[in-house]
């Protein structure tokens, strides 16, 4: 049965109708057409749909549209002025770019919260990088974050 | 002048780029960007000898109607065949457009250079450009004819580290395939068979919700929807109500097939002074069948319009996808167009292919375009491995400690299944349909590219050498093409009868190897990482280890040394690394592949394999298929040594043998027993120890 979740996407409001058990992903993907979030494994593994939840890291493909209802979602689409991003680009921190975006939230939350680059790595641990390039995103981490 | 193959192929060099009156440079390859970079290198050799800037080139990648069809994308060969045909069929260019501009200024080609596209006479603008010449030249002519590429101290572009033409694209959305829309566009989720052999009854009494259908050949099922989710938990409720008949697989285990029945043997190198010397030396190095494991699960989008179907993928070889689509869909090739579109990385041949034809049946089927999704699972279970292999070395040393005689016996099924056209279209769905084409069983490459043989043939002088390869009954999995191919075990069990060479006859490892080899340029990457480690500090659980190798014995040249830390498990805390490649295009993305490479293999060495057990793959998600975190990667001391005037020797693939050959080596001098089955993981050094 489809239910109307409303919350709000970046800072700005918005309502998606779904089924409760759908995971927000697809919605973010689906209906409010915010792409940069990736399906990797579909069950919270690999971190490439990381997004925020009232600031705090979370993977999109296994939480349900109902968990987010009056909350703040933040998605990559909200982080690339984020200095991170920046850096990213600096260190060539990227291959095929898959794991970025939900690298690049992950990280850049955990930056705004003051985190060190080492606790921040640290996290990362939740999030699959296939191509090797690590020290590189570690690099740049290490550029921004305090 | 050294003429690669492609451009022989596709002689004219209207076929490799074209001039626009707004001018832009239209540049055509064959050879696709799966995240290597390749785009960035492709654009700087153009842009670099046709003296234009990066941001006027428009490079078209693996398009079947209009890039060249250069085959795979495969074997570090991006540059060194497709980035050097168009930098010949560039150079071409720019000449004949000179010509034509010294005619028009009654003057000579010899005072006249080209700036940022404008054709320049004694350095002043002549109001002739690329723009203004394009109608006025006929590039429908031999680019070999005319190329004059420059010289290795001319070029200003290549050499540097441009960043990465698509690299900020690849931050968000729009970029990937897995992003793209076709009007009408729906989406598909395949429900997987089993077993090769699976069949199931009647589904007709089964209601899928209204906005979902179920599609149907023979066997080959699944479920497409308007709404992606409910494509996906349509299929998935589905394929848990589904009953499917199939034989029960035999029980054996893939590594211990590896010993049993033999298919096909091949002798590949012989010799008759195989029993030449006085003391003979063994190895055997086993690894299981491991995935590709990319983090995006393969993608493709096909749309019917009458007879024409266009079909964007992420293929390595969007050329032969074409005909093998045509001949498992029986339809014209000529009607089909397969445009790639980058996705996440693949390392080789995975499931790129298959997930094309699936969208292609979903979009025949109901006349929609179609998005195909696999699942991870499917990734894991369904998708092709790389194939467990074995392989057994034997040295045998002189009385003054020389190698005189080496044989190399590898057990592996072929490591090339790719679809190959019409011959062998190899895409998974094919077998289920109600009118099946089996697989085919792939063939490797001969030597001196080789397959589950690549770099068996040792890079080492050595007077006696045979290589055999053979071909395992017993394969319970589809098998293929990852990243080095057999060179990753074969440079592993290589590096460790050298080490045990040493070893037996009392001589240090390093020079034992400089010893049996003749080349400098080998010898100055093993010297030259060696000297960057400089002081070692061999504590009881710290080891070091030297990995080299020529990738193919015509590639790049590298040796690794890794640092290790062996505790309940193997942690590598560093890695230096020293690579000559010759000429580097981009410094800084060759490192950046080079890195990777050494990163993927650490993971390859320490952790990955693919679980089987009742013959049955078990391997369902990341849970079971641990790779290399952030946590756990080490740090990089990666040097480039190669002359830049050389020829570009391919470097994606050069470090898969060197590194992995380390991490064993270095895990070797820790515990003082051989490793010889991967991956070294915690269970694998309990039992080595006991």
């Amino acid at each position: 049965m489809s239910v109307t979740f409303a919350f709000r996407l970046n800072g700005e409001p918005c309502e998606v109708t779904g089924p409760s058990s759908m995971p927000l992903l697809f919605a973010l993907r689906g209906a409010l057409d915010k792409k940069g979030t990736r399906l990797g494994c579909g069950e919270g593994h690999c971190g490439a749909c990381t997004v925020t939840l009232d600031g705090a890291p979370v993977t999109s493909c296994n939480l349900p549209i109902s968990a987010v209802e009056g909350k703040n979602v933040g998605t990559v689409e909200g982080v690339l002025d984020h200095p991170l991003a920046a850096a990213l680009i600096r260190h060539q921190a990227g291959q095929c770019g898959y794991c970025l975006p939900g690298v690049l939230t992950r990280a850049a939350a955990l930056i705004d919260q003051g985190k060190s680059a080492e606790d921040i790595c640290t996290a990362l641990d939740e999030n699959f990088c296939r191509c090797g390039v690590h020290r590189r995103i570690m690099a740049a981490i290490a550029e921004v974050a305090l | 002048m050294n003429v690669p193959p492609p451009i022989k192929s596709f002689p004219m060099i209207s076929q490799w780029l074209s001039f626009a009156p707004d001018g832009i440079v239209n540049v055509l390859s064959g050879r696709v960007e799966l995240g290597q970079g390749i785009s960035t290198v492709l654009t700087q050799i153009a842009s670099d000898e046709l003296d234009i800037a990066v941001d006027a080139i428009r490079l078209t990648q693996g398009h079947t109607d209009l890039s060249p069809a250069e085959g795979p994308t495969v074997g570090s060969l991006s540059v060194t065949f497709g980035g050097q045909s168009i930098r010949l069929a560039a150079s071409a260019a720019r000449a004949l457009m000179l010509g034509r501009a010294a005619e028009l200024l009654q003057t000579t080609v010899e005072g006249l250079t080209v700036r940022e596209g404008e054709i320049l006479k004694d350095g002043l603008e002549t109001g002739l450009s690329y723009a203004s010449l394009c109608k006025d030249v006929n590039l429908d002519v031999s680019a070999l004819e005319h190329a004059a590429p420059k010289a290795a101290a001319e070029r200003t572009l290549t050499g540097t580290s441009l960043p990465r033409v698509d690299l900020t694209a690849r931050l968000t959305d729009g970029f990937l395939l897995h992003d793209m829309t076709v009007e009408g566009m729906w989406h598909g989720r395949v429900i997987q068979p089993p077993a090769l052999d699976a069949t199931t009854g009647d589904l007709s009494d089964i209601d899928l919700q209204d906005d979902a259908q179920l599609v149907r050949d023979g066997q080959f099922l699944a479920v497409v929807s308007i709404n992606e989710y409910v494509a996906l938990s349509e299929a998935r409720r589905l394929a848990d109500l589904i009953d499917w008949d199939f034989r029960p697989a035999s029980d054996v285990h893939p590594i211990d097939g590896l010993d049993g029945d033999i298919a096909e043997s091949e002798t590949l190198y012989d010799s008759d002074m195989l029993d030449a010397g006085i003391t003979e030396v063994s190895v055997t190095v086993t690894k299981p069948a491991i995935s590709h494991g990319s983090i995006g699960p393969s993608c493709a989008v096909a749309h019917w319009e009458g007879d024409a179907l266009t079909v964007w993928a992420h293929s390595q070889n969007v050329f032969a996808l074409k005909d093998s689509l045509a001949r498992v869909l029986n339809h014209s090739s000529d009607k089909i167009t397969v445009i790639f579109v980058p996705g996440a990385g693949c390392y080789g041949h995975n499931s790129s292919d298959d997930v094309a034809l699936d969208a292609a049946l979903m979009a025949r089927k109901t006349g929609r375009p179609v998005r195909s999704l696999w699942q991870r699972q499917d990734e894991f279970q369904h998708a092709p491995l790389n194939p467990a292999m074995k392989t057994k070395l034997t040295a045998r040393l002189d009385e003054t400690g020389r190698i005189v005689a080496y044989d190399a016996l590898v057990t592996s099924p072929p490591h090339s299944t790719r679809p190959a056209g019409f011959e062998e279209p190899n895409l998974r769905a094919q077998q289920f349909l109600s009118n099946p084409m089996p697989m085919g069983q792939g063939n490797d490459a001969p030597q001196p590219q080789g397959g589950a043989d690549r770099n068996a043939v040792p890079g080492y002088v050595i007077p006696a050498v045979r290589v055999v390869r053979q071909r395992p009954a017993y394969v319970p999995y589809r098998n293929s093409a990852m990243r080095g191919l057999g060179a990753f075990t074969n440079v592993i069990a290589l590096e460790q009868l050298m080490e045990s060479c040493a070893e037996a006859t009392g001589q240090d490892s390093i020079t034992f190897r400089i010893a049996h080899l003749d080349d400098t340029r080998a010898k100055a990457v093993i010297e030259t990482v060696c000297d960057m480690v400089g002081t070692r500090d061999e504590g009881d659980n710290v080891g070091y280890g030297l990995g080299y190798a020529r990738y193919k014995n015509s590639a790049g040249y590298m040796a690794c040394i890794a640092r290790v830390v062996v505790g309940d498990d193997v942690r590598v805390s560093d890695v230096w690394a020293v690579a000559d490649v010759g000429e580097a295009i981009s410094p800084d993305g060759t490192i950046n592949q080079i890195e990777g490479g050494i990163v993927q293999a650490i993971s390859w060495t320490l952790k990955e394999e693919i679980r089987f057990a009742g013959g049955q793959n078990l391997t369902e998600s990341w849970e079971d298929y641990p790779i290399l975190r952030f946590s756990e990667v080490p740090r990089m001391h990666t040097r480039l040594i190669g002359p830049q005037d050389a020829a570009p020797l391919g470097a994606g693939e050069i470090s898969s043998g060197p590194a992995g050959a380390a991490v064993v080596n270095a895990v070797r001098h820790v515990l003082g027993v051989v490793p010889n089955r991967l991956p070294l993981s915690r269970h694998a050094l309990v039992t080595l120890l006991s």
